[in-house]
């Protein structure tokens, strides 16, 4: 059974027709043009936006099931809503957390410990959260909802916030929680280099679906994906002109491997 | 339009170089934000600045201060306000603007943008980021300022989204010749829209000079800490592995094409 099903979403004039299944341990991302709707659905997806009979966990419709199940089993994170930390320090901002999930103080410090090596905080422990650089806060989000052991989490165009380093160290991070905790994540993105390092790919354009599958399967589709604003990354592109031209027979990824197939 | 700076100093920073409207201006490093903050003249720094050969003075610097208008990363929501037309009247209230018909000015300004009329009275924060830069760039518009400023120009906005600014600005560069300068790290962006790019390390700038010319010194650049655009790095590559003479283009047409010759 799907962990999370969305059907035929419609919502004002912003979806006409959105349907999609997750499994667990996926790792989805959804694209589109500026204004398709992204935030909208990561706002849907995340109960801030009320839909009916649209959202089905594990087979049942989310509004049939308690209230606040929800938010314990999924964990959302939107830059845009810049959230402001309670406390004068990372470690204790990211102490209260831990403080509200384990239970004996052997547990909190090993948490800690494990937290800060995980999401590389060491040098921020002693700043003010809300004076650090955007990554280091989104880091310290994702460590808190994550103490939650959610099931699923929506992110919202994270990759847009941060420089290209930044965006590598927070893919593998995804893919290390990804692999440990078997979590679904589903994340939205304007940038599709950023798609290709997940398992499936959505793309979005006037309310509806316009294009899904696998990332490089779905990227190769160069003319409909410029149409809608989006740009191909560089290698896709390069690819995908010279097999028009009959250069190369295939996407290829790594510069040095096309350098070399170009000119053998 | 023309700014000339020799020996300015501010903050430890010390620049001298020369920003004309000839131009589209890059800006890049780990600290361009700093020395944009510097070319908004907020503070008269010292050393010799002239603009259109004539010298600031801590008499006239005002002047032309107010005709400068910085475009911030993010949208900063004014306290109390909450619609676009809110903050366009705060804006024209604020720099005393005289505006006959206010209006029109505010329509036009989103209209250059690519933004709906219709869209002036939506609350802030109802809009998308890349509809709060549209609004961002339509406000600074409403004072019609010599000279623009981006802080990363390019983040949010798609890139058909991202074509029509360059358009607007390519626009008021050339017939109304404002100066415009963008500040940014995405060095393929900058790669393909910029004429001019300052690089700049430890309070200085280091590198400047056409785009095309700086970024293809590709081993500098890199040993410098400094992102090459993926195309000239491709090129780069072919031309260093391969010893096969194409040339170093901005449209990826146009490396199509050269490499067909040369295969």
């Amino acid at each position: 059974m799907e962990l999370l099903e969305v059907i035929n979403l419609k919502y004002q004039n912003i979806f006409e027709d959105i349907s999609f299944q997750v499994k667990s341990g996926q790792f989805i991302t959804i694209s589109g043009g500026n204004n398709c709707g992204k935030t909208t659905l990561i706002r849907i997806l995340s109960g801030q936006l009320e839909v009916k009979e649209i959202i089905k966990l594990l087979g049942t419709y989310v509004e049939e099931y308690p209230q606040n199940l929800w938010k314990e089993i999924t964990g959302t994170i939107i830059p845009q809503d810049n959230p402001e930390f309670l406390f004068d320090t990372v470690e204790e901002e990211l102490n209260y957390t831990i403080h509200l999930f384990k239970k004996t103080e052997e547990e909190k410090k090993e948490t800690y410990k494990e937290i800060v090596k995980k999401y590389k905080l060491t040098k921020f422990q002693k700043k003010d959260p809300n004076k650090i650089p955007v990554f280091i806060k989104i880091k310290i989000l994702l460590a808190e909802k994550m103490l939650a052991t959610p099931q699923i989490l929506f992110l919202d165009d994270i990759c847009q916030e941060l420089e290209e380093k930044e965006q590598d160290e927070f893919i593998k991070l995804l893919r290390t929680l990804q692999l440990e905790t078997k979590i679904a994540i589903i994340m939205t993105t304007s940038d599709l280099n950023v798609s290709l390092e997940s398992d499936y790919l959505l793309v979005m354009n006037d309310g509806k679906i316009l294009l899904e599958g696998g990332p490089l399967t779905v990227i190769e589709k160069d003319n409909t994906l410029n149409k809608i604003g989006l740009d191909l990354p560089f290698m896709v592109d390069l690819s995908v002109k010279l097999r028009d031209y009959n250069v190369v027979d295939k996407v290829e990824l790594n510069m040095d491997r096309m350098v070399d197939t170009i000119w053998k | 339009m023309e700014i000339v700076l020799e020996n300015v100093k501010q903050n430890d920073w010390e620049l001298t170089t020369t920003l004309s409207s000839n131009d589209m201006i890059g800006i890049t490093g780990p600290e361009y934000e700093e020395l944009l903050n510097i070319l908004t003249l907020k503070k008269l720094p010292e050393g010799k600045i002239t603009i259109d050969n004539q010298e600031l003075t801590p008499e006239n610097y005002l002047e032309y201060y107010k005709k400068i208008s910085i475009i911030e990363k993010q949208f900063k929501k004014m306290p109390y306000l909450n619609t676009i037309k809110d903050h366009m009247d705060y804006i024209i209230n604020y720099y005393h603007l005289q505006i006959k018909n206010i209006d029109k000015k505010e329509h036009d300004s989103l209209k250059i943008v690519g933004l709906d009329t219709n869209m002036l009275d939506r609350n802030i924060t109802t809009l998308s980021k890349s509809e709060q830069k549209k609004v961002q760039i339509a406000m600074s518009l409403l004072s019609n300022p010599d000279i623009l400023i981006f802080d990363d120009l390019f983040q949010y906005l798609d890139n058909k989204s991202r074509k029509k600014i360059i358009m607007v600005l390519t626009k008021l560069k050339e017939q109304y010749h404002k100066l415009i300068i963008i500040g940014s790290n995405n060095a393929d962006m900058l790669y393909q829209y910029t004429t001019k790019m300052l690089f700049v390390k430890n309070k200085r700038i280091f590198l400047e000079g056409a785009t095309e010319e700086t970024y293809e010194r590709v081993d500098y650049i890199k040993r410098n800490g400094y992102k090459v655009p993926e195309i000239v790095q491709f090129t780069y590559k072919a031309i260093k592995k391969k010893k096969v003479k194409i040339d170093y283009h901005k449209d990826i047409r146009d490396i199509i094409k050269d490499i067909y010759k040369h295969v």
